[in-house]
């Protein structure tokens, strides 16, 4: 038989054989208990993720909870009413703003800070300076955004206090709509950078010591093998989770957001899913509620495209 | 050695002693617990086959639950033989908490909305309207008042709750540091350039004495639970009979409007604008929420605010203990205004409470003749003064706590189960004012006390006005959030703090009411010309 007719003859399932289905179900039993962890995650993601998806009609409704689906259906009225709020450019662009502050000061420092890490020489410096540098991230959202308001209070605050001492107004800084985004990008570097890093060190420590072996042998020093070496290992870790972060540019985060907003810093606070809660829970509008969630959704998941295609693109790594 | 170690011994001993040793609200709780078996039967109204309520309701902390032993729902059900479970919910969050309810179909008998709002339970169609049960409860329709019938319904007419009322005016009241003044020789402030005077003098001087004269905060201003209450004490001076969220008003003429549409509103903007250019009005107004508030006032840190006339004494009494031993936060009439306006807005006597579910369409009129008794003399007695001969006796007709249920003013008081608010039910004034009085006579009450007895009860009379009530209309529900208190009320806020013109903010509000507040605007109007005209 020659390569063509081959080619031609019908592809046999290979389920068909018993062999190999003894063979696949032999190995999922033995390796049984690493499926049975899979299952939470299978029920939670079908649970949390999925099913609420079926709801997403509700953006169709004037949705009411005891009615369920038997509200009125109402049509496009409420994306009508989204797309012709004036604000909604504004809560846009609030969102992209502090999104695109985060993303460029604070999404490389926990790479910077795991490199740092990575070069310190006494492990046990390292380790405590790895240890402290995470405490940040257990404090709760509602300690934090306590923390920094106590902070930045103009009357009693540890800012206004040195601001007093070296001769100057205190800076109320809270209810200045220009300081928002610096006061959650500063408070979130503190927060998240320790934490963050986690990743990053773990796949610097992956790296093969043969590399660096091979570098210092060639004459590198370390800055160089930072360069060349370092860089290039976490470079496709670094690109995933650029893309995945790309993806949630829109789903600030809200906790947090909400906490800092007041009536002074609205103007710069105000975001599309702070928006959508308000208008969900405050309003108890459900339906209109859900047409914001979903266009914050549907752009977010064409964010999620265009970063994978730019990078795949330039850095010829990608997420699909 | 040994010696000492028997001291230490004695003294742990002693003060676990004391720490055993029962407080008088244990001791009372016990004590009405163990009387409730004694009550009688209800003439008036007794389910022989019993009746179960469900509820869900907010509960505040100062009170027991049935869970901590309360007397009163088990005095009830001794009493009627309807037995009240309520799921006793925290305040905080509680939309959310009706909001899942509803979502679960689970509903219980009786609900408070909270702030969900009445509306929006109307709206879910999960409450009944009571409007052809008023014959079933003649108590309560007659302590409601036949003037107040108006207050009692929801801006579509109807009456969908059990009410609790409260016919106790006062409740906030402006308070000054007195002792502030003194120092700096200036008399109580009468008229409106009294009051500049006052707050220039205060945002001048050193009057804490820290050796810092930057950090006093002339007029201090409560943000309220969405930013919507700060301006109240202002907007009276300028006139404006401001609704308790300070959204709305009644004009001269009799119409129901927004605030902003109020003839005075820009001179009361310009106004307040310049004050806080000025340094006169609390710069951070916009976030200070009402722990804050009291936090400046125990810290020396304010020298003039308005907040519950209660404060005046606990806020002296903080100072006080702080070593200020001459700090007094004396509570004085409402601010006079440019124009002699000088008035305060009148607690609501009248506010709706518990409505009455889609669940329990079947025992609708039972659950009215329970609530009604609660609102009888039986009823009235057993909520406001406990159980007799337990925690009061009659003398010469008039029900008279004992001293030591009263000795604590109204935190053991409360906390005993009495005038049990998230409940709700009819508040007597005279046993409001035994608890307030806390068994001592007027003239006996220490500065700070007599404080508070004239924040509630002297400096505002007869300078209160009927606060209208926030008509919830749907077109209300539907816009709140996003026109206003995330719209104008912001832009009222960036107005008063510089970031907006006053021009700026009258073309953006006629902006918001082009996205549908004009539509508010007018359901209201058209709401309370319905209520008022009957």
């Amino acid at each position: 038989m020659n390569a063509a007719a081959k080619n031609r003859e019908p592809k046999q399932n290979i389920f068909n054989s018993k062999r190999v289905r003894a063979r696949v179900l032999q190995n999922i039993w033995r390796n049984r208990y690493i499926y049975l962890m899979v299952i939470p995650v299978i029920i939670y993601f079908v649970l949390l993720k999925y099913m609420p998806m079926w709801f997403l009609r509700s953006a169709f409704y004037d949705y009411k909870l005891l009615k369920g689906f038997d509200s009125k259906f109402v049509g496009l009225k409420w994306f009508e009413r989204l797309f012709t709020n004036p604000n909604l450019m504004t809560y846009i662009g609030n969102t992209l703003k502090l999104n695109f502050a985060a993303l460029v000061l604070l999404f490389p420092a926990p790479l910077v800070f795991a490199l740092a890490l990575k070069e310190l020489r006494s492990k046990r410096f390292m380790k405590t300076v790895q240890t402290i540098s995470y405490l940040p991230h257990f404090v709760s959202t509602v300690v934090l955004v306590s923390m920094i308001s106590t902070i930045c209070s103009p009357d009693y605050g540890t800012l206004a206090k040195i601001a007093k001492m070296l001769g100057t107004k205190p800076i109320s800084f809270m209810t200045i709509p220009e300081y928002f985004v610096p006061v959650s990008v500063v408070s979130g570097f503190w927060q998240s950078v320790g934490w963050e890093s986690v990743i990053f060190y773990s796949t610097l420590m992956g790296i093969d010591q043969v590399l660096y072996e091979a570098a210092k042998i060639d004459g590198a020093n370390r800055w160089q093998q930072i360069l060349h070496v370092s860089l290039p290992g976490v470079a496709n870790t670094f690109v995933l989770l650029l893309i995945m972060h790309v993806g949630q540019m829109l789903n600030v985060n809200f906790e947090k957001v909400y906490l800092m907003q007041n009536n002074l810093n609205l103007s710069a606070s105000e975001m599309l899913p702070t928006f959508t809660y308000k208008t969900g829970m405050e309003s108890h509008n459900y339906g209109y509620a859900t047409a914001a969630g979903l266009f914050n959704s549907v752009v977010s998941v064409a964010l999620v495209y265009i970063a994978n295609a730019i990078s795949r693109k330039v850095g010829e790594t990608s997420l699909f | 050695m040994k010696k000492t170690l028997a001291i230490v011994l004695a003294l742990a001993m002693l003060l676990g002693s004391i720490g055993l040793a029962e407080s008088t609200v244990e001791v009372y709780t016990q004590k009405l617990l163990d009387a409730v078996p004694t009550l009688e039967k209800s003439e008036a109204l007794y389910f022989e086959d019993g009746l179960n309520i469900t509820g869900m309701g907010v509960h505040f902390n100062s009170y027991p639950t049935e869970f901590d032993g309360c007397f009163y729902f088990p005095a009830i059900e001794k009493m009627t033989g309807a037995h009240i479970g309520i799921d006793w919910r925290v305040e905080d969050n509680y939309g959310t908490q009706v909001a899942t309810t509803l979502a679960s179909s689970n509903l219980p008998d009786i609900i408070q909305a909270g702030d969900y709002g009445i509306s929006a339970l109307v709206s879910e169609g999960a409450i009944l309207p009571l409007d052809d049960y008023l014959d079933l409860m003649p108590n309560i329709v007659a302590a409601v008042g036949e003037n107040r019938m108006a207050d009692w319904r929801e801006a579509d007419g109807h009456i969908y709750t059990i009410p609790t009322i409260v016919n106790v005016p006062g409740s906030q009241t402006v308070q000054v540091r007195k002792d502030w003044l003194d120092a700096l020789g200036l008399p109580l402030p009468q008229t409106w350039e009294d009051w500049m005077t006052v707050w220039r003098a205060i945002r001048d001087n050193d009057c804490n004495g820290n050796g810092d004269p930057t950090d006093e905060i002339p007029l201090a201003l409560e943000q309220g639970s969405s930013g919507e209450r700060s301006m109240a004490s202002l907007l009276n001076a300028f006139g404006i009979k401001a609704s308790s969220d300070c959204q709305f008003c009644v004009l001269d003429d009799g119409t129901y409007t927004m605030v902003y549409e109020h003839p005075r509103y820009r001179e009361f903007l310009e106004t307040v604008q310049a004050m806080y250019a000025e340094g006169l009005i609390d710069q951070q107004f916009a976030t200070r929420t009402q722990s804050e508030l009291f936090t400046i006032m125990d810290t020396n840190l304010c020298g003039t605010a308005m907040t519950w006339a209660e404060r005046a004494k606990l806020s002296t009494y903080a100072n006080i203990d702080a070593g200020d031993a001459d700090a007094l936060w004396e509570s004085v009439a409402p601010i006079t205004g440019p124009y002699g306006d000088q008035m305060t807005q009148e607690r609501a006597a009248v506010t709706g409470l518990w409505s009455i579910t889609v669940a329990a369409e079947d025992k609708i009129e039972e659950i009215i003749k329970v609530f009604d008794w609660c609102f009888s003399p039986e009823g009235i007695n057993l909520y406001n003064y406990g159980i007799e001969g337990v925690s009061y006796d009659w003398v010469d007709g008039k029900a008279v706590m004992y001293p030591e249920v009263v000795a604590n003013g109204f935190v053991d008081y409360r906390a005993m189960g009495m005038q049990y608010e998230p409940f709700g039910g009819a508040w007597q004034t005279e046993a409001f004012m035994q608890g307030l009085f806390a068994g001592v006579a007027l003239e006996d009450l220490d500065p700070g006390a007599a404080s508070f007895y004239n924040g509630l009860a002297v400096v505002n009379t007869g300078k209160f006005y009927a606060m209208p009530q926030t008509l919830e209309t749907e077109e209300y529900t539907e816009y709140r959030a996003e026109l206003i208190t995330t719209g104008v009320c912001v832009l009222r806020d960036q107005c008063v703090a510089g970031q907006i013109t006053v021009d700026e903010f009258f073309a953006k509000y006629e902006a918001l009411k082009a996205q549908g507040l004009q539509e508010v605007i007018d359901a209201g109007t058209a709401a309370y010309a319905k209520l008022v005209g009957g």
